[in-house]
């Protein structure tokens, strides 16, 4: 796709002059969001930065900034927005409010910005925010509204911005259709997290020439739910992925289970979840349960009040089946790395055994 | 005439080592329980050097190691298998306790809940970072009332009736203790009540949501405390098993695994020897600093020569010596090659 017509406007100021560096910081929504925001900004001239992969550093960071009462991958942004100060003149904040008809996200996405503003406030090292409020309940109020309203702040022109989206919105489908189809999304994303410019200057979106990864085949099948964030930020997760892979288990993530099947797998509740984020992880846990799975992991933020909810459900219809092996696994700051690979140890030793059907009881006997 | 091969398990856990020999019957001949005190190599050594009195190296049929110095100690006895402490406590309760369905483990820094289904983990939990109910807190508390661990049970068996005591978490239950006994509760009665505290806690942290069907059985280091057992049972409404070598389970289902591992594999032990009592092992730890993740990197090293490593979340100090390994194989077959 070509953006002719745009380039041949005459500029505004803001183009005409350098436009902005913008930092995107690694947490939260990147993890689903990060080539609509990339190839939005680069498409109307702006360098996009992204925070560095989470490390030590930037965890102590974020705990020491933020409130007491926020869940591990909030405390996280907060440093990941601290690790992008002095490379940036703004840090893309989106205040998602509302990114589905009729569902919300949690409060403290909701408050994100104000609650940054509000450490910001005793702390002048903290880098200027872009904030793009996200409301798909009010009318029209979507991603195009939110994108629209912090590029005109910056002084880009409607019919720029218009173009700008139309690019980004190409690429989110194009990565939204690799993660359907199973691709995880630490593959999935690695062309859009590349250093320097990734979009063609004629709006061309990248193309991976890397093979796509696949899950090995052969080995149990287990379902691993749990908020991308926490999921596939390989620190925080303490590389729950990669040990299940090395393992030879073949992962499916919530993400492989589009809306639809959600919606339907989740229609005989009593009541409608009007979280996006809980909706998705139950009707893909409860979809997944109808399918054939060795197993069910379930990855909750500590402090996080809609997984306490959600992943108690998750756990009551595995029971429910009493064919589904179901591990809860909370992490927190302080989480032992020594304590969750005992868990995921044994879990695995659990499927394993009961897949062999206890050959050493059956040998106890005969012996 | 062949000695009958037999079954070495290790259970290096933080409070205490434990090493079981097994025949092939998996009957316990040799359980030692030692106490780990902060030093798991020094204490693997002591063990090994007490049963190479009276045991030899082609005695041993199969090595397995369990607990939470199971890599560290698999790597100084070469062993056929490491196993998580929980199927190793699954493994050998199922099979001294013959259709056991729930298995309530508690030792030095953590406790553990496992049901059974057919002789068959279904479903596990384990504490969090939490100590308060496991051994480590009991032993504070005996010490602070000045009576030994094995006179707490006794105690709380010849209560009246138990006081209640908060035991949500170990320092509110010892300010709650304190206050008990400020108000003249004779002490038999607060350490009954401690271990009901304990007891209810287990069982709301581990136990919530979860059905715990007889048989029962109870293993690990604090089922030696009758009150705690009273306690259970008073609480679960079931009579409660306490397998005859309860405090060295782990130990046992380890060796289990690792007959099976080796009868598997087809007969071949990767045991190092007896000698490596008498080795001069040491480990060591820097911080490495090429990230921010400033991760503590383990180094074991035998007479000089590098072992494992272990502890780096990128891996590569880990590899840089399996890679070293390679070449040292790889150029040792080149020059039996050019011979």
């Amino acid at each position: 796709m070509k953006i002719t017509s745009v380039l041949t406007l005459s500029p505004t100021k803001v183009e005409a002059e350098r436009p902005p560096i913008i930092g995107i910081p690694r947490a939260l929504g990147y993890y689903e969001y990060l080539p609509l925001w990339r190839a939005f900004f680069e498409c109307l001239g702006c360098s996009v930065v992204l925070s560095p992969v989470t490390n030590k550093a930037i965890l102590d960071q974020g705990v020491r900034a933020s409130v007491d009462e926020a869940c591990l991958p909030v405390k996280l942004y907060y440093g990941h927005v601290k690790a992008l100060s002095g490379k940036t003149d703004y840090v893309f904040v989106p205040r998602m409010i509302s990114v589905q008809s009729k569902t919300y996200l949690c409060p403290k996405f909701l408050g994100l910005p104000d609650m940054l503003r509000g450490a910001a406030a005793f702390d002048s090292t903290y880098p200027q925010m872009l904030v793009a409020n996200v409301n798909s309940r009010l009318s029209g109020g979507g991603w195009d509204k939110a994108l629209m309203e912090a590029a005109e702040e910056l002084g880009f022109s409607r019919l720029r911005i218009r173009e700008a989206q139309k690019i980004a919105w190409k690429a989110q489908k194009d990565f939204e259709h690799r993660l359907i189809q199973g691709e995880y999304p630490p593959s999935a994303l690695a062309i859009w997290e590349k250093s320097g410019r990734v979009l063609e200057p004629e709006g061309v979106l990248p193309r991976s020439t890397k093979r796509r990864e696949s899950a090995p085949s052969g080995g149990p099948r287990i379902a691993v739910m749990g908020h991308s964030y926490q999921l596939f930020d390989s620190f925080t997760s303490m590389n729950l992925l990669a040990r299940l892979k090395a393992k030879g288990v073949r992962v499916i993530t919530p993400l492989a289970t589009d809306d639809e099947k959600c919606r339907q797998a989740t229609r005989f509740l009593p009541k409608r979840l009007f979280w996006s984020f809980g909706q998705k992880l139950l009707g893909s846990s409860l979809h997944l349960m109808n399918e054939p799975l060795d197993g069910l992991i379930y990855v909750a933020a500590f402090g996080c009040g809609p997984d306490s909810m959600i992943g108690e459900m998750v756990e009551r219809h595995a029971r429910r089946l009493d064919q589904v092996p179901y591990l809860l696994l909370t992490i927190d700051e302080h989480t032992g790395e020594a304590g969750v690979v005992t868990r995921i140890e044994a879990f695995l030793d659990l499927i394993t055994r009961r897949k062999e059907g206890h050959l050493l009881s059956a040998k106890a006997q005969l012996g | 005439m062949v000695k009958d091969l037999l079954y070495l398990g290790v259970d290096v856990g933080s409070v205490s080592t434990n090493l079981v020999l097994i025949d092939k019957w998996g009957d316990v001949k040799e359980a030692l329980y030692l106490r780990t005190q902060g030093r798991p190599l020094e204490t693997i050594q002591r063990g090994l050097a007490k049963l190479a009195e009276r045991y030899d190296d082609h005695q041993i049929g199969g090595v397995g190691t369990t607990g939470s110095a199971r890599t560290l100690a698999s790597v100084v006895l070469g062993a056929d298998v490491v196993k998580n402490e929980i199927t190793a406590h699954a493994v050998a309760a199922s099979r001294l306790v013959p259709g056991v369905r729930t298995i309530l483990e508690i030792g030095g820094q953590d406790s553990k809940l496992i049901l059974l289904k057919d002789g068959v983990v279904s479903d596990f939990s384990m504490n969090t970072v939490c100590a308060a109910g496991t051994g480590s807190f009991l032993d504070q508390q005996a010490a602070r009332l000045q009576i030994s661990i094995e006179e707490f049970g006794e105690l709380a068996v010849k209560a009246n009736h138990a006081v209640r005591i908060a035991g949500r978490c170990s320092v509110f239950a010892e300010s709650d203790m304190i206050h008990k006994q400020q108000m003249g509760h004779s002490l038999e009665d607060i350490v009954a009540g401690l271990c009901e505290a304990l007891v209810r806690n287990f069982l709301n942290n581990l136990g919530k949501g979860k059905k715990l069907e007889a048989p029962i059985v109870f293993q690990g280091g604090v089922a030696a405390n009758v009150g705690m057992r009273q306690a259970f049972e008073k609480a679960l409404g079931h009579e409660i098993f306490i397998p005859e070598h309860h405090k060295v389970m782990g130990a046992v289902g380890s060796a289990l695994l690792a007959q099976e591992t080796v009868n598997r594999a087809g007969g071949l032990t990767q045991f190092k020897g007896f000698s490596m009592s008498e080795e001069k092992i040491a480990a060591n730890s820097w911080e490495c600093g090429d990230c921010p993740n400033l991760c503590e990197v383990i180094e074991i090293q035998e007479a000089g020569q590098l072992l494992a490593r272990w502890g780096d979340r990128c891996g590569k100090w880990e590899n840089a010596l399996a890679v070293a390994r390679s070449e040292a194989a790889s150029e040792a077959q080149l020059q039996t090659a050019g011979q």
